[in-house]
């Protein structure tokens, strides 16, 4: 792919170094000429030197063959005014872009971003994921598109033993995609009765998600 | 395409790239010329290429896309204009005659050994060989490349050692046989060796951190082919008589005839085809690919763009080059062919010189990993010196390449209004 990178700080060298590893066709906006030299050093990519909001150096990177651009200066204002130009002006099919601020996420997106980072939101969720109990690990997390799996134990006294799915009215948007107990995945969920210690395998929106498992964990009577 | 060159990989395959068959063609000539002074015309030839170098090695460093060569940076430069196609038609032109000069070295080596061979015939008929593989899209693999280049190295310090055993100091008196005007009016001449060593950026793409690899291979390549060049002059001029040598159509062998008999022969022989070989085929493929992107860029008529459908070749580029190639054998005239290859590297130089100099003010912000030392004096020289070397050419070469010129530049006109009145 032809990806463009703004800025080879902390986060945006290290990608740079593993995109060229990988074989992709870079070019590198930095404005820190001892870290142009560094890129050349290690990497190969076409490399400019000044800043990723002025619409000259644009001019001259070709932008109109860009398939990506990653945002990823330590300024958000650049990169904010990166992915404005990046969509407006050239059309660059996929904007990534790194929020330093989680406030300045939404207008990073209204820029013209596909995707926001912000490192600080990310890394709080996963040490909040990390605090989960075992009764519920989720195994796969994607907040653009606002989409969880997450695999649910039911506690041996739980409110759930004895019903089935379809009893436990968990909303249809919030799809159960099979059962696992005895070492075995089954699909055929449909009418079975669930018992103690089995595991159920949900994905959907988040929320509906995490008040699905909350249910299925539920032991207190109801 | 996976970057898996190191620095001693490039440097290794530039040397081969640049020793191409011209050294084994012209030294018998040159010397005629010049005398034994020819080993400072060599000398000279390696600080004029190293001007050229630089800008080879600053552009082919930082420009985007520089893999295409002298063009792409002509293109980046100065878009799809007339320097653009001037740049693309004269490196064209050179490769064109790279390729039928090897075509011709090559021939000439064979019928050294079976001299019922007639030369100039045997020339056309690899040339079609060579067609027809580049046709199918044969590629030799690197491996090849890197044993082939091991090779003709070690023949050319074969036959450098080889001239100690008859070599005679006297021979280099005097020096400056026929004054000094001669040895520096020769390196136009003789600058057909160097050519070649720049197309090393034209790797760019498989070399590993290529903005720092290429210009450290490039002028590593350039003082050891110089070394090579001189050496391989003052073999011979210290090595054997004169008369062995001078006017001969195969100079080296003849060379190596006197001081090592029938084994040195062989030795020079088999280097000069392996270096002839390799630039018949490459150069065939390059000035293929420079026609075939000329055409891409409405520089040329589009019918050069057209690909095969099954071998995925530029075939009718492809066709044009090796049509070319064989008119310029047909001539049977090394001389002209030497002056033309001369001719088209340095108009190319000098386009290039420029773009340099357009992007230094043009593009400030593309990071130049490689930056010519003490700008602009190299590239300035680097201009002069072209000049100067066209200059030197002979008048049939001169009217040769302004008509060339003068053509393409009309032609460019023409699709211009055929591109105009089609929208």
């Amino acid at each position: 792919m032809r990806i463009l990178v703004v800025g080879a700080g902390d986060i945006g060298m290290p990608i740079i170094r593993q995109l060229s590893e990988e074989g992709h066709i870079l070019t590198v906006i930095e404005s820190d000429e001892e870290k142009c030299r560094e890129i050349a050093e290690h990497a190969d990519a076409a490399i400019f030197n000044g800043s990723g909001d002025d619409p000259e150096i644009w001019r001259k990177v070709e932008a109109d063959k860009i398939d990506v651009l990653l945002a990823l200066t330590n300024d958000d204002e650049v990169n904010l005014k990166a992915c404005q130009i990046a969509k407006r002006e050239y059309g660059i099919p996929l904007v990534v872009s790194r929020a330093h601020q989680p406030e300045n996420m939404e207008g990073m997106r209204e820029a013209g971003a596909d995707i926001v980072i912000c490192p600080s939101e990310e890394t709080r969720r996963l040490f909040l994921n990390a605090l989960e109990s075992p009764d519920l690990e989720t195994v796969y997390e994607n907040a653009t598109m606002d989409f969880k799996i997450a695999i649910v134990k039911i506690p041996l006294n739980g409110n759930a033993v004895g019903k089935t799915i379809n009893q436990l009215k968990i909303p249809e948007e919030c799809r159960t995609i099979c059962l696992f107990h005895g070492g075995r995945l089954d699909y055929a969920y449909e009418n079975k009765v669930l018992r103690g210690g089995e595991k159920i395998v949900l994905c959907g929106p988040r929320r509906l998600v995490e008040k699905a498992s909350e249910k299925l964990r539920s032991a207190e009577a109801t | 395409m996976k970057r898996e060159l190191n620095l001693a990989q490039t440097t290794f395959l530039g040397v081969g790239t640049a020793i191409c068959g011209t050294m084994f063609a012209i030294m018998g000539r040159a010397t005629a010329a010049a005398g034994p002074s020819i080993v400072i015309t060599f000398l000279i030839g390696g600080l004029f290429a190293l001007f050229d170098g630089f800008s080879y090695a600053e552009l082919g460093s930082s420009v985007p896309s520089g893999a295409g060569g002298a063009v792409s940076f002509v293109k980046r430069a100065f878009g799809e204009s007339i320097p653009t196609l001037l740049a693309g038609w004269f490196d064209w032109i050179g490769s064109v005659t790279d390729c039928a000069l090897g075509a011709i070295v090559f021939a000439f080596s064979i019928s050294y050994f079976l001299s019922w061979v007639e030369p100039y015939v045997l020339a056309i008929i690899i040339l079609l060989f060579f067609a027809v593989i580049n046709f199918k899209g044969v590629r030799t693999m690197g491996m090849v490349e890197l044993i082939l280049t091991t090779i003709l190295i070690s023949s050319i310090c074969l036959f450098i050692a080889g001239s100690f055993l008859s070599f005679r100091v006297e021979r280099f008196e005097p020096f400056f046989p026929k004054g000094f005007l001669p040895t520096i009016l020769m390196v136009g001449y003789i600058f057909p060796t160097y050519a070649g060593y720049e197309t090393i950026t034209q790797l760019s793409e498989e070399v590993k951190t290529a903005g720092k690899t290429i210009p450290k291979a490039l002028f590593l390549s350039l003082a050891i082919i110089t070394v090579f060049f001189m050496g391989t002059a003052m073999a011979t001029i210290g090595g054997a008589p004169a008369e062995a040598y001078v006017g001969s159509n195969t100079p080296l062998q003849d060379a190596a005839n006197y001081f090592m008999g029938p084994v040195g022969v062989l030795v020079v022989t088999v280097g000069s085809m392996i270096a002839t070989l390799s630039t018949i085929n490459g150069s065939m493929a390059g000035a293929t690919r420079i026609a075939y992107a000329l055409s891409r860029d409405n520089l040329l008529p589009s019918f050069f763009k057209r690909v095969h459908s099954r071998y995925r070749t530029p075939h009718t580029s492809l066709a044009l080059t090796t049509i070319i190639a064989i008119m310029f054998v047909l001539t049977r005239s090394i001389d002209f062919i030497v002056y033309v290859i001369a001719l088209g590297y340095n108009v190319t130089a000098i386009t290039v010189a420029f773009s340099l100099i357009h992007l230094r003010k043009a593009e400030p912000h593309l990071y130049r990993p490689f930056k010519v030392p003490l700008y602009p004096w190299p590239t300035i020289m680097a201009i002069f010196t072209s000049i100067l070397m066209i200059l030197t050419l002979s008048i049939e070469s001169l009217i040769l390449g302004t008509a060339f010129g003068f053509t393409g530049v009309c032609m460019l006109m023409f699709l211009r209004k055929k591109h105009r009145s089609n929208e």
